[in-house]
């Protein structure tokens, strides 16, 4: 495709049943604007030793007013053509899960930051009414401080369970789990784990949409599809996986998930569904510093998804839609 | 995969914003380690303009600038404020550096540009005297272009209101 487009009808004539935006890994730090001039922020994201530092940035304020100018533009479009809007988040909106981080993070989501010159930016959620259409996960930064109990609060009132958790709207079903309950030895290693429990439970709630021919989304922070390429490996051995991705991934796709969201390697991808997976969105970090910034638009169809990647590019100081990822992928709903 | 049937409409010229960068750098006495500080301040003040116009209902704006990103909405200690937000430097003198050297690589570029030239997500730039810092700014919402026709069709609707 020569050119990108966020006008769904060079698809399709009817408007979608909904766009998701879905944002992962904001990595939001305890002040919104840029309080010091660290170092890090000078040479260190052109030294090759990035990947593996890039997790302990926190978000840009920069990107993150670059993010909140791009999706106010896309929801006052899609809210204008009166298609509904959902957000889905797919984990660590904290750079370490401290309670400061928490309250940056909360309040550019659901309102935003008055810069020193008065000005407002955040997502706005409030305001376009959306609050209710937020789907909210934890990552493995966000657990980082749960030893101690003041910063864990923060953790447990925002994301406390139970899981999984679950979006109704009337076009789709999305539910949200939580990904991190790995034993401390794997999750210091930033590997996932979904308790056998909680995958029950999905399954069991996906029956009945599944029997109702209803949309099904899933979202957790760790992908549950890797290529060999994609995977990110330090010293040849592959990091930042979840534990039997494979089995959850075939049983999400037999029991009539239609697409998985995730987050957590900070590389959008996405892959087709296959007979052991379902199609699957990788979101990369949304606004961290050193990252390249990047977001989902998935205009959702009831058998396809047409899918927007939305990038800040090197020569650019907005977001844009990347044309050479922008297409199309069709799901299956169970019958 | 279907085709688009349009296409954004095309910039006549796109500016290489690492080359502004270094270029005002040189001018402003600043390393080249300020290179990517000078760029997030460049989105940053962006950001301010894009949010005027997401305000005002519109999908752009014209407006004369001074001190290189000023202008009648925003003032130079606005300006300032956003490099400081954006990278965190503390001191006047050194914010005032930094927008010295955007605003000096935003002149030394513009002038192989006589009509102008677009900073892609910034809108397009024309030299109005680069020296005193002067340009003739035409800001349009950056994805705008992507939403198609019905949406050009929406944003004069917002201006007649």
């Amino acid at each position: 495709m020569d050119e990108a487009s966020l006008d769904w009808t060079l698809f399709r004539p009817e408007p979608p049943l909904c766009t998701l935006i879905r944002f992962s890994d904001p990595h939001f730090g305890s002040s919104f604007v840029t309080r010091d001039e660290q170092w890090w922020r000078k040479g260190l994201p052109h030294l090759p030793v990035v990947n593996l530092l890039t997790g302990l940035f926190p978000h840009s304020y920069t990107y993150a007013c670059a993010l909140a100018a791009a999706f106010h533009q896309i929801v006052q479009h899609r809210q204008s053509r009166k298609v509904p809007v959902t957000v889905v988040h797919s984990g660590d909106l904290t750079s370490s899960g401290k309670q400061a981080e928490f309250s940056t993070g909360a309040t550019f989501l659901a309102h935003g930051h008055y810069s020193d010159t008065n000005r407002l930016h955040g997502l706005g959620l409030d305001k376009y009414g959306l609050s209710g259409s937020l789907l909210d996960i934890p990552g493995n930064h966000d657990l980082w401080s749960r030893g101690d109990p003041k910063q864990a609060l923060s953790f447990s009132t925002r994301y406390g369970g139970p899981y999984p958790r679950r979006l109704d709207t009337s076009a789709v079903v999305i539910y949200g789990m939580d990904s991190n309950r790995a034993p401390n030895a794997q999750h210091r290693r930033a590997n996932g784990e979904i308790p056998m429990d909680q995958l029950g439970a999905l399954l069991g709630m996906m029956r009945d949409d599944r029997k109702a021919g209803r949309v099904v989304i899933v979202t957790l922070h760790h992908p549950v599809q890797m290529t060999a390429e994609s995977a990110p490996k330090l010293a040849g051995k592959e990091i930042l996986f979840l534990k039997d991705r494979d089995k959850i991934a075939r049983s999400l796709r037999e029991n009539g998930a239609c697409v998985v969201l995730a987050g957590h390697v900070h590389q959008p991808q996405w892959t087709r569904a296959t007979p052991g997976s379902p199609l699957q969105y990788v979101a990369g970090s949304a606004c961290q510093s050193g990252a390249k910034p990047q977001f989902w638009i998935l205009d959702l169809y009831p058998d396809e998804v047409i899918h927007h990647s939305m990038v800040y590019p090197p020569n650019a100081v907005s977001f844009f839609p990347d044309p050479d990822t922008q297409g199309r992928a069709s799901f299956e709903v169970s019958p | 995969m279907a085709t688009p049937a349009y296409a954004p409409t095309p910039q006549p010229a796109v500016l290489d914003l690492y080359a502004l960068c270094e270029q005002g750098a040189s001018v402003a006495g600043l390393r080249k380690s300020a290179i990517p500080q000078m760029k997030a301040a460049l989105g940053a003040i962006a950001n301010l303009y894009c949010g005027h116009v997401l305000r005002t209902n519109r999908t752009s704006m014209q407006v004369a600038t001074y001190s290189g990103f000023a202008s009648e909405y925003f003032s130079e200690h606005d300006i300032l404020s956003e490099i400081a937000a954006s990278t965190g430097i503390r001191g006047a003198a050194r914010q005032k550096q930094y927008l010295i050297a955007l605003t000096a690589g935003l002149g030394e570029l513009l002038e192989s540009y006589p009509s102008g030239a677009a900073i892609r997500g910034f809108g397009h730039w024309q030299s109005v005297n680069a020296k005193q810092g002067l340009f003739r700014l035409t800001y349009n919402l950056p994805l705008a272009p992507y939403f198609g026709p019905q949406a050009d069709i929406q944003s004069e609707a917002d201006f007649v209101v």
